[in-house]
């Protein structure tokens, strides 16, 4: 009897990972219902995701690369991945914002629906919104750090502020000034006038336009946001300072700046809602009205020091403290902030990211993040997501039905004390089980047990640099080698080197072995065989099964 | 442990291949070659064996490392014995290996499964003509692990030792993978397999008798 209950309970334990994988959804916060949650591992989210009417974008970042590789996910409405773009070089917490641009033709040239990334290793990326490949791409400098400040769209181009610089882009690409600055850090960028703003560590704001950029001081400390642009085409900022922060207003006329208040610090980025300057830091939430002048409307007690949001007319905004939520504010017509309550959720922890909320037939939806980079959904439909799975889902429905008569069978099997025919089911059902978690098992058992080869192990200096922070593959025939870079999205070495073969009109051959796909011929060419490395690393595994950073470097040696 | 497709032996140039065949074709004629197999019935029954068996490999291809072979020339060892399991191992190799692909591995290959089928010839996993399932099951994972690293050793010539085990390392999870396959395989064919031997065993035992008792009158 006790043999019986111990085989249950094996039984049992491996049934639960199907059932707690559902149990993680809709959880009721209010008249929000959570629809999913994706975690992205030991990464941080530190900006706002975005949405489109195409999916959702959001950023990780991280300050090494054990803690995982700074990425941006393309995700479809349900919550699944659609495209992944890595940037493993970027390891110095990305807090660009990413830009949504609308596919358009102009004097620009022409482009299609995109997302911009700044990285923190310099590197400025267009990507497209529907695959992930990389339009175009720009190099900035690299002092510590690259582009850690928000950029500004308008129309047909792209200003961004980099480590020591302003660079203003067309859509595709071709660059329209470059001016040098101060260094700057999460320092964004703003139009006023006839000319771009930004702030410098330094104090200083910098005024460019296509001939030149010109420094103006405003007081000793650091500008970490993009100027806010105020009625009058003058400028707010918070000031960063040794003693906490200071709020100024200045005249871009008369480039006289003057003090609207002192406050907490480690400011966080401000905005303007229904015309209120809305403020932020480790002390206080403020509103403040500028005419002429600006003067403090209310200040709320809050410790906030990232991005603040407008969700469905009421402002939100993380708690940067480790019980973590999220602050709720209503601003009256006369500027006041009415505090609503805190927002707080199971995994509530440090944060700057904002909320991205949108309404779509009249259904509110809500995407929340925090350091701990497990992305929600929230939305006040309750009924069930209606996405197109296709036929992915089928093989899946089938495996976990297959898998629960299986376990079924043998449990009654088990309970009628046919214990030979109960272990036949049994390790049927573990056979299956290990069958469709095997690539997952070996990717995994490759990490652990493999180091991890930097790309610059096997870089080569003749290559162009626009193939930097991209996926290449060479291959090596007796004769001659032929190399495909700027390769982007692919998960494993097969997958890049059959779209490196197809980039080049190779013909490649590859046979299902019981160890995994084997490239039997490249070009016709099979040699004594084909032989691969990774960053320099001779391959363990079969190349299906051998992940590939986004700068993989993947050389394919004929024997 | 042959899980590796980035490092493997290397592929046979024509006249090395021919000359491992001729060795292993040699081999298993050798191992075959014995009064009973002149009987045309009993020669094709052990063709037919080995032709489904290869066949079975080729099919599962796609499943990684789930090995029907394996346990096939295990029982066939303990049934049939040692010569006409080598003999088995050696061919039911060759044949499949010259569809799914030839390469210095079937060399391996073809000694992992003989020496599997050396062991089932001494482990008494077959009493009183019954498949014995639990002993089968502990070979079944032994021989899994065993061949695995026989067949490893294709790549010594090509890596360091280093990488060899590494190399191993690697292949862990593809020789759990193999040894679950295996008992699988057992647990649900070993007996039907088994008795279906015992059949060819049977009319083999038959005219050995009575073969011997011409002998013994004449």
């Amino acid at each position: 009897m006790r043999s019986k209950l111990l085989l249950l309970v094996v039984i049992a334990t491996f049934c639960l990972p199907i059932v707690s994988g559902e149990a993680s959804q809709s959880q009721d916060e209010g008249e929000f219902t959570q629809r999913w949650n994706l975690d992205f591992g030991e990464v941080y989210v530190s900006t706002k995701p975005i949405s489109s009417d195409s999916g959702i974008f959001v950023r990780t970042s991280s300050s090494s690369l054990s803690q995982g590789i700074p990425s941006v996910y393309s995700l479809n409405f349900a919550g699944d991945e659609v495209w992944r773009v890595e940037n493993p070089n970027s390891t110095f917490q990305d807090m660009t914002p990413l830009e949504y641009v609308d596919s358009g033709v102009g004097d620009c040239g022409s482009w299609p629906d995109m997302v911009l990334v700044g990285w923190s290793n310099g590197l400025f990326q267009a990507l497209n919104a529907n695959t992930g490949t990389i339009v175009w791409q720009y190099q900035t400098e690299v002092n510590s750090w690259g582009i850690t400040g928000s950029m500004l769209i308008e129309g047909e181009t792209v200003t961004i502020p980099t480590r020591q610089g302003i660079d203003k882009l067309c859509l595709d690409g071709a660059i329209q000034f470059s001016h040098e600055i101060g260094l700057g850090w999460r320092n964004g960028v703003t139009f006023v006038g006839d000319s771009y703003w930004v702030g410098d560590e330094e104090g200083n704001l910098w005024s460019a336009n296509n001939q030149n950029a010109t420094k103006h001081f405003l007081a000793q400390g650091k500008i970490r946001h993009a100027p806010i642009q105020l009625s009058n085409d003058n400028l707010l900022i918070h000031l960063q300072t040794d003693s906490g922060s200071t709020i100024y207003h200045f005249n871009t006329t008369s480039e006289q700046s003057s003090v609207v208040t002192h406050s907490g610090y480690s400011p966080g980025i401000p905005i303007i809602i229904d015309g209120y300057v809305i403020t932020t830091d480790s002390q206080y939430l403020t509103s403040i009205s500028c005419g002429i002048q600006c003067t403090v409307k209310d200040s709320e007690s809050f410790k906030s020091n990232g991005e603040i949001s407008i969700v469905f007319g009421t402002v939100m905004l993380p708690q940067n403290t480790l019980d973590g939520g999220y602050g709720h504010f209503e601003l009256s017509t006369q500027g006041d902030l009415i505090p609503l309550g805190m927002l707080n959720y199971v995994d509530d922890w440090y944060g700057t990211a904002g909320i991205e909320s949108w309404t779509s037939d009249g259904i509110k939806y809500m995407l929340l993040v925090n350091d701990n980079a497990n992305l929600k959904m929230y939305s006040t439909d309750n009924t069930p997501i209606s996405y197109d799975k296709q036929d992915s889902d089928w093989p899946t429905i089938l495996v976990i039905l297959s898998a629960l008569i299986l376990i079924s069978t043998s449990s009654i099997q088990l309970l009628r004390e046919r214990f030979q025919s109960a272990f036949k089911f049994f390790i049927l059902f573990v056979t299956i089980l290990l069958f469709f978690s095997f690539s997952d098992i070996i990717e995994a058992w490759s990490d652990l047990v493999n180091d991890e080869a930097p790309a610059t192990d096997a870089w080569n200096d003749d290559w162009p640099d626009e193939w930097l922070g991209t996926q290449i593959v060479v291959f090596e025939f007796k004769q001659e080698t032929i190399v495909t870079g700027g390769l982007l999205g692919n998960d494993d070495v097969l997958e890049a080197t059959i779209e490196a073969a197809n980039q080049q009109g190779l013909e490649i051959e590859i046979i299902e072995s019981s160890l995994g796909k084997y490239v039997v011929s490249i070009d016709n060419v099979a040699g004594e065989g084909w032989e691969y490395t990774v960053n320099g690393q001779p391959g363990t595994v079969s190349a299906e099964f051998s992940d590939l950073q986004s700068d993989g470097i993947v050389v394919w040696k004929q024997l | 442990m042959f899980q590796s497709y980035g490092i493997h032996g290397p592929v046979l140039g024509p006249v090395t291949g021919l000359v491992i065949d001729v060795i292993l074709l040699s081999l298993a004629f050798w191992m075959l070659a014995s009064p009973d197999m002149k009987k045309a019935s009993n020669v094709l029954t052990f063709v037919t064996l080995i032709t489904s068996v290869s066949l079975l490999r080729v099919v599962m291809t796609p499943l990684p490392n789930i090995q029907p072979v394996t346990v096939a020339a295990l029982i066939i060892g303990a049934q049939l014995g040692a010569r006409r399991g080598v003999a088995f191992a050696v061919l039911v190799t060759m044949i499949s290996n010259f569809i799914i692909g030839d390469g210095i591995w079937t060399l391996y290959q073809a000694i992992g499964w003989s020496v599997v089928a050396i062991i089932g010839s001494s482990s008494k996993i077959i009493i009183d003509g019954q498949l014995q399932l639990n002993r089968t099951f502990g070979y079944a994972v032994i021989c899994a692990f065993l061949f695995d690293i026989i067949v490893s050793l294709s790549v010594l010539g090509t890596v360091s030792l280093s990488g060899f085990m590494m190399y191993l390392l690697n292949g862990i999870p593809y020789d759990i993978l193999h040894a679950v396959g295996n008992v699988t395989i057992a647990a649900w064919f070993g007996r039907w397999f088994s008795e279906a031997i015992t059949k060819f065993q049977s009319m083999e035992e038959i005219e050995q008798k009575v073969v011997d008792g011409y002998v013994t009158r004449t």
